[in-house]
């Protein structure tokens, strides 16, 4: 055999071999989609393991996932006007989303938190901050929608919030852009020691989960940014990230850059409810707004209350300790069994694990290095339990699988990053597609987390799907963690931008979920519970219309008396009791949202006609196969007109009543 | 036959528990309607009772008007106030009968419950047939001539409707069957010839 010969032997013998490879590596990715496809596949007409609850951040609002699949089931008006039901545009509601500064149609949610019970999360109500115009608001699991608002006072930029206590007892509320407190006009360039925050305690009542401002702390001028509170050993503590500890009122990207190291605030709120029940605390008077939705009545109500207890460290010692914490912190997080207090420092590579153990014998033993306005600084290595080395660039925050393991968001190096709780040894990496913010585990920051999936959610989605012009909506990944290496299982566009999630089996609260308001027990004033009671009232110029909708028709559905100048109320009330036949109301002309009114559920429409002529209103849901007759007509007169004050439908004809 | 014949004891024994099993037909739902259809695949249940219908009965209602079917209330139904107490004379009788045990009163409760089956079964199917055929005239869909199904299933629009006698019928038609045995029981013949056995 000659050379020649031997090449192309050895070159064909190579080609084969590449090919067997290539087409084995094919395979093995098809393989690998193939199991990924098969764990997120959730066949027609079968349900969802977990119920996922995200932020949507800019949109004011809480979008309802289910997991493995990604889908969308529904969007929660919270700190948002919601066209599509009326929230926030209708007199039942409006007043939720009254302030101190009035009604605010819109702001930014961040953390949602579900109620715990000894560490874990029980169903009962789920919990979101708004940034902006510092609130908390509370949903109801049952029919998930918002059940109240509470404005936080004396704070701005209300971001290290809504985080609770182990068994509920407290929520948290901060400030994230200090600013004077009590509010003052001041030259922003004295920011230096008289701009302050304020860490701040909502408690919540176990029975109906009724918010209140229980105390407030008034702390130095940084920026708190995150928030978690302890559990088992750790209990009666919570922690807040700060950053800013330089004082910077401008530039802040560089000048609040400076410091290696900025603080963790551990408090203790036991302590502060000691020196609450002492009476070291000033009543400040300081209005804020709370706003509660009554389920049987349907209708918001909103009160300004002017009273808070306000805790000054320094009269109140023991309630606060800084930690110093490696470089601008975003995250704090605590461990399932409560014994480490991570901080995310999102300028630095390295991230320090303390022990809590560590914490109380470094305050019992005053290991201090100095104090911040009054308020002891510990000792950093006294504190130290380990570090995490290299864990990544940019990390933000750290959820749990409660099987030993913690999972960091890597906002610079667009990753997640497994590492050990108890070592720091890092263990498995994994891509995210792009720029990670926070990441959920399904209980991932409480005491008994369901480790299953992990949710990774990006800031920054690029060519992840079809483009949709200069704005796309964020990007989330799901991770499978049950094996030792991170597995990517799925890529799902969501609605805003999420902050942070929380997620729960579906199975604890599936069952529970509303299907109709019971007509019953509709205790709205302007109620119509029968076609019989329908009328149309005239009190000077307001006009009330009670009027009924159910398949398909209004009643009533002709309305002729009104006059340019008057306001007209329609009340309508949905008569139906069966499930998902919600009917909708809209009028021509009408500056405002439709109604979409729920079975056995009144919403109102006020309109002030401004033109005489003949305006239709329609059922704005398809209800039923005669729907498109679901429709009515609201004659208006001039203002000086005499027209017959009549009304008409379901066969029938009526007068006005006029009340003087 | 004379006047005061009696019947046999076991004969008696039987027409009393004929009567006190006819008891639970104040508990449990004569007959049972199950409506299916594309956006029920839970499916609608309606009970008929001896007094009373339960069950998604306004959900019925509801669906019905599209067709202008009768809206179904229990006021308009004579036969809720009436059945209960025909049903208690039933019972009340046979424990009479079981205790006087004469063959003369015997026959008239067997007659009485035979009366009772055959006019509330023919009365029931006629209700059925006035459901059909009393329509709104200006209902937004027209149909004629549909009677609900008594026994089985007939498919109606996008619905399925299965209609099947309930735990109340099965009950007194084991009382009636009961009954039955006690006129075997009773048969002369069959007594004549006990009789003779006993010598």
């Amino acid at each position: 055999m000659n050379k020649g010969r031997i090449k192309v032997a050895l070159a064909l013998a190579l080609v084969a071999v590449l090919a067997f490879v290539a087409v084995g590596a094919r395979k093995t990715a098809m393989k690998l989609a193939q199991d990924a496809a098969q764990k997120v596949y959730v066949p027609p007409g079968e349900y969802d393991e977990f119920y996922a609850f995200l932020s949507g951040g800019f949109n004011g609002q809480i979008g309802v996932y289910g997991l493995p699949s990604g889908r969308l089931l529904k969007i929660i008006g919270v700190f948002s006007q919601n066209p599509r039901n009326g929230y926030g545009y209708n007199p039942e509601t409006r007043p939720m989303l009254m302030t101190s500064h009035g009604f605010i149609p819109w702001d930014d949610t961040h953390h949602p938190e579900l109620s715990q019970t000894n560490g874990v999360p029980d169903g009962r109500w789920l919990f979101v901050n708004a940034n902006n115009t510092p609130r908390i608001a509370r949903i109801g699991l049952k029919y998930m929608e918002t059940e109240e608002i509470i404005e936080i006072p004396n704070s701005a930029g209300n971001h290290p919030s809504s985080f609770i206590t182990e068994n509920s007892e407290y929520l948290t509320a901060g400030t994230r852009f200090s600013v004077p407190i009590p509010q003052k006009d001041i030259p922003i360039d004295q920011y230096k020691g008289n701009f302050k925050g304020t860490l701040s305690f909502i408690s919540i009542d176990p029975k109906t989960g009724k918010m209140d401002v229980a105390f407030q702390i008034l702390v130095p001028g940084f920026d708190y940014d995150l928030a978690h509170c302890g559990k088992g050993p750790s209990h009666d503590w919570c922690f807040f990230t700060s950053y800013n500890t330089e004082e910077a009122h401008t530039l802040l990207e560089i000048n609040a850059s400076q410091h290696d190291k900025d603080f963790i605030a551990a408090v203790n709120w036991k302590r502060a409810e000691e020196c609450v029940k002492e009476g070291k605390y000033e009543t400040w008077h300081t209005p804020y707004a709370h706003n509660w939705f009554d389920e049987k009545k349907h209708m918001a109500f909103s009160e300004i209350k002017k009273e808070e207890k306000v805790i000054k460290p320094d009269q109140c010692p023991g309630v606060v300790y800084f930690i110093p914490t490696p470089k601008s912190p975003h995250g704090v997080d605590v461990s399932p069994d409560g014994k480490y207090i991570l901080g995310d420092g999102k300028l630095s590579a390295t991230m320090a694990v303390f022990s809590f153990d560590k914490m109380i014998k470094a305050i019992k033993e005053k290991k201090f290095a100095g104090d911040a306005y009054g308020i002891p600084i510990l000792d950093f290595e006294s504190v130290l339990d380990h570090y995490v080395k290299n864990v990544c660039l940019g990390p933000l925050h750290t959820e749990s699988d409660g099987k030993g393991y913690a999972y960091t968001s890597c906002f610079i190096s667009s990753e997640v990053v497994k590492w050990k709780w108890s070592t720091g040894e890092i263990v498995d990496r994994i891509p995210v597609y792009y720029s990670i913010g926070h990441l959920m585990i399904p209980g991932g920051d409480s005491a008994k987390p369901w480790g299953k999936y992990l949710l990774a959610m990006n800031k920054i989605t690029k060519d992840r799907y079809l483009p949709t012009g200069p704005e796309l909506n964020q990007s989330a990944q799901l991770i499978d963690i049950t094996g030792d290496k991170m597995k990517l299982l799925l890529d799902f566009p969501t609605v805003g931008e999420p902050h942070y999630a929380q997620a729960l089996p579906a199975s604890m609260i599936k069952d529970k979920q509303a299907r109709i308001y019971n007509l019953k027990e509709n205790e709205h004033p302007y109620a119509t519970k029968s076609e019989k009671n329908v009328k149309v009232v005239r009190k000077g110029h307001e006009v009330h219309v009670y009027m009924t909708a159910i398949r398909s028709h209004f009643v009533p559905d002709n309305i002729e008396g009104v006059k340019v100048g008057d306001t007209v109320y329609f009340h309508v009330t949905n008569l139906e009791q069966d499930w998902d036949i919600p009917h909708g109301f809209a009028v021509f002309g009408a500056p405002t949202s439709n109604n979409l009114i729920m079975p056995g559920e009144t919403k109102t429409l006020v309109w002030k006609p401004e033109k005489p002529g003949v305006y239709p209103f329609y059922c704005t849901d398809f209800c039923s196969a005669l729907h498109q007759e679901m429709q009515g007509y609201v004659r208006v007169s001039p203002a000086d007109a005499n027209p017959p004050m009549i009304w008409r439908g379901g066969g029938r004809e009526g007068k006005w009543i006029v009340e003087q | 036959m004379a006047k005061a014949e009696k019947i046999p004891i076991l004969a008696r024994v039987l027409v009393a528990v004929s009567a006190v099993i006819g008891i639970a037909a104040y508990f449990f739902p004569l007959w049972g309607y199950h409506l299916q259809a594309p956006q029920y695949p839970e499916g609608l249940d309606m009970w008929i009772w001896l007094y009373k219908l339960t069950g998604k009965v306004d959900i019925i209602n509801d669906l019905n008007h599209y067709v202008g079917f009768m809206k179904l209330t229990e006021s308009m139904f004579w036969e809720f106030k009436v059945l209960p107490v025909l049903t208690g004379i039933l019972i009340l009788w046979g424990l009479w009968v079981a205790l006087v045990g004469t063959r003369r009163a015997f026959y008239w409760w067997l007659g009485y419950y035979a009366v009772f089956a055959v006019f509330s079964l023919a009365d029931f199917y006629y209700r059925l047939w006035q459901f059909g055929h009393t329509v709104d005239p200006h209902a937004p869909i027209r149909i004629t001539g549909y009677v609900p199904p008594m026994f089985g299933t007939k498919h109606f629009m996008n619905f399925t409707i299965s209609s099947l006698p309930a735990a109340g019928f099965w009950v007194l038609l084991a009382g009636f069957v009961v009954a039955v045995l006690a006129l075997l029981a009773a048969w002369p013949r069959a007594q004549a010839a006990r009789a003779a056995a006993r010598g």
